[in-house]
C-alpha cells in the first residue's frame, strides 16, 4: 500500500488515504470499499496527479487517477481551468474520441485536504512512449509511419467530431466562421496571457498585427486537442488508447493542431525520395478526416503555437512573483522558455533571422 | 564583499554538479537537478550582467519613447493620443532611498516597457491607409529594431546559461 504521508516530499496539502476511502465510499454508496493504494505522481508543473486504486464491496477492482489544481491560484502553469479538463473529458466520453472517461468534479472542501479541487477519472493502461520511435534505422521506417497514421486517424476523430452535439461549444470561445478562426484563436492567448502578465511585452503587439494580417480562412470549424503527439498520447502497442492533456483544447481551424503536433510526423527520406513527412501525413489525414490542410497555413499556426509560448513563461513568471516556494521549471518556464518563444516569434514576422533548429532540439 | 555573489553562486553551481547530481538516482530529481544546474548559471549571469544591462536598456528605452512622443504629438489631438502623450512625458520616479540599485533599475524598466507597449498598440490600431505613412514607418522601424536589441540582449544571458539538458 502507498500513502502519499510516506512520501518525503509530502504536504500538508496532500490527499490521505483514510479520507479518500471515506470519500469514495460515500460517492459509491458502498461501506466495503477498500483502498488499497493512494500514489502522487511527482511530476507536471499544470496539475496533481494522483493514482488511487480500490476494491468495491463486490470485488471490483477499479484503477482511476485524481486530477488537482496545484495550490497556486492560475492552477499550474496552464491557465485553462482543472473545470474545464474535466467537462471535456467528460462529454468527450460520448464520443469515438479514445479517451479517459471522467466521473466527477469535486469542489466540496471537505474532501479537498485544504489543497486545490480535483476530478475522477478512469486510468488507461498503456504507454507514452513506442520503443525504437526514434531510432533513425531504415528497419523503423515502418513502425514509425505506423504510428504517424495512427496519430492521424485519431487527430481525424477529434476534428469530425460533433462538437456542438457533445456540447464542447458551451466551453470554448466559438469562431463566428471559417475566416474568424485565426482570431478567436489570437484573442485566446491575448486573453490568457492578459492573466498571468508580469511585466510588458510590446513584442505582442508586432505578433498579433502579423497574425491579424495574415489570418488564413479554415476549411471548417473543429473541435481541436492542442498539445498533441509523442508525450501525450496513450498507446497500447501501436494503438493509441487514449488521448490525454487537453489543456490547449479550442475550437478553430484544424490546421492549429498540426502546429501543436510532437514529433509524430517523422522525415524519412530514403534513396533521394521523401516517404514519408507532412505532405505524406496531410494526404493521408485528408482520407480519413475529409479535410483538406495546407501546408502554409501549418506555417502560419506555427507562430501562433510560439505565441503560445509567451504565454506559458509569463504563467511560470507569474507564480514566482507570486509564490517562489515553487519547483524549478516554473524559472525554467519564464526564462528560457519565454525568451525561446520571443526568438521564435521574432524570427517567422522576420525581425530576426530563422533560428538554428539545434537550439530548440536542445530544449527538449 | 567577498566572496563576491558570483563566487558563491560558482561555488553552489559546483557543488551541485559535482557533488549532488551523480548522487541522486530518482529519475524526477535527477531532471529537476538538470533544471538547476542550467538556473544557476543564469543566476550567475544576472549577477554580473543585470545592472549594465538594465541600465543600458533603460536609456535606448527613455530616447525611442522620446522620438516616439514627438511623432504622437504632430499627429491630430484625440483624447487617447494625449493621454499617451501625456503618459510618455512623466518623468520617471527617484529612487524611494537615493540609491539607484537593481530594483529601482526593474522598476524603471517596467516602466518604459510599458509606455513602450501602450504606444505600440496605438500605434498598431492605425487604419492600413495612415500606416503607409513614412514617419509612421520609420517610427515602427525603430521600435522593431528596439524590440531586436532587447531580445538579442537577453540571448546572451540565455546563451550562456542554458547550455545544458533542461530538464
Amino acid at each position: 500500500m502507498t500513502m502519499a504521508g510516506t512520501n518525503s516530499q509530502a504536504e500538508a496539502t496532500d490527499l490521505n488515504l483514510p479520507l479518500m476511502q471515506q470519500y469514495f465510499r460515500e460517492k459509491h454508496s458502498d461501506s466495503k470499499l477498500q483502498v488499497t493504494a493512494l500514489t502522487k505522481f511527482p511530476r507536471g508543473v499544470s496539475r496533481e496527479t494522483w493514482f488511487i486504486d480500490y476494491i468495491r464491496g463486490d470485488g471490483t477492482q477499479v484503477n482511476q487517477i485524481i486530477r488537482r489544481n496545484l495550490p497556486t491560484d492560475i492552477g499550474g502553469i496552464c491557465v485553462s481551468t482543472l473545470r474545464q479538463e474535466f467537462e471535456i473529458y467528460h462529454r468527450l466520453s460520448r464520443s469515438q474520441v479514445p479517451i479517459a472517461a471522467a466521473h466527477w468534479y469535486e469542489d466540496d472542501a471537505r474532501w479537498l485536504c485544504g489543497g486545490g479541487e480535483f476530478y475522477i477519472r478512469d486510468r488507461i493502461e498503456g504507454h507514452f512512449d513506442i520503443p525504437h520511435f526514434f531510432d533513425p534505422a531504415p528497419e523503423y521506417d515502418e513502425l514509425r509511419i505506423a504510428v504517424s497514421q495512427e496519430h492521424m486517424r485519431k487527430l481525424a476523430l477529434v476534428h469530425t467530431c460533433d462538437w456542438r452535439a457533445l456540447g464542447l461549444g458551451d466551453l470554448f470561445d466559438v469562431p463566428n466562421g471559417v475566416e474568424d478562426c485565426a482570431r478567436v484563436a489570437i484573442a485566446n492567448i491575448l486573453r490568457d496571457l492578459e492573466k498571468v502578465k508580469v511585466q510588458p511585452m510590446p513584442l505582442i503587439h508586432e505578433v498579433t498585427e502579423w497574425l491579424h494580417d495574415r489570418a488564413p480562412a479554415a476549411r471548417r470549424i473543429s473541435f481541436l486537442k492542442g498539445t498533441n503527439g509523442y508525450g501525450e498520447e496513450v498507446f497500447r502497442g501501436r494503438e493509441i488508447v487514449a488521448l490525454s492533456d487537453w489543456e490547449l483544447a479550442s475550437i478553430g481551424d484544424p490546421t492549429y493542431d498540426f502546429a501543436h503536433l510532437q514529433d509524430f510526423i517523422p522525415n524519412i527520406v530514403r534513396n533521394g525520395e521523401q516517404i514519408w513527412g507532412l505532405e505524406q501525413a496531410l494526404i493521408y489525414y485528408e482520407s480519413c478526416s475529409g479535410i483538406h490542410i495546407d501546408p502554409a497555413a501549418v506555417a502560419y499556426y506555427g507562430v501562433m503555437r510560439a505565441f503560445g509560448m509567451l504565454m506559458y513563461g509569463s504563467s511560470g513568471a507569474y507564480a514566482l512573483e507570486h509564490n517562489a516556494n515553487v519547483q524549478s521549471r516554473f524559472a525554467w518556464n519564464a526564462t528560457d522558455v519565454t525568451h525561446m518563444g520571443k526568438l521564435v516569434v521574432a524570427s517567422a514576422i522576420g525581425l530576426l533571422p530563422p533560428i538554428d533548429p539545434a537550439r530548440l532540439d536542445a530544449m527538449r | 564583499m567577498t566572496p563576491s555573489l558570483d563566487k558563491i553562486l560558482q561555488c553552489m553551481q559546483y557543488t551541485h554538479e559535482h557533488i549532488l547530481m551523480p548522487n541522486i538516482q530518482d529519475d524526477y530529481a535527477r531532471s529537476q537537478s538538470h533544471t538547476m544546474l542550467n538556473l544557476f548559471r543564469y543566476a550567475r549571469q544576472l549577477a554580473e550582467h543585470e545592472a549594465r544591462m538594465l541600465w543600458e536598456e533603460n536609456r535606448q528605452i527613455e530616447q525611442l519613447l522620446a522620438r516616439v512622443a514627438t511623432y504622437l504629438a504632430s499627429l491630430p489631438e484625440s483624447s487617447a493620443r494625449d493621454d499617451l502623450v501625456a503618459e510618455l512625458g512623466t518623468p520617471l520616479p527617484a529612487p524611494d532611498d537615493g540609491y539607484p540599485g537593481i530594483a529601482y533599475l526593474n522598476a524603471c524598466s517596467h516602466l518604459l516597457k510599458q509606455r513602450l507597449e501602450d504606444a505600440l498598440g496605438f500605434l498598431v490600431a492605425f487604419p492600413a491607409e495612415l500606416k503607409k505613412n513614412e514617419t509612421y514607418q520609420d517610427i515602427r522601424r525603430a521600435i522593431r529594431e528596439f524590440l531586436v536589441d532587447n531580445i538579442q540582449r537577453e540571448d546572451v544571458l540565455m546563451t550562456a546559461s542554458f547550455t545544458s539538458k533542461r530538464r
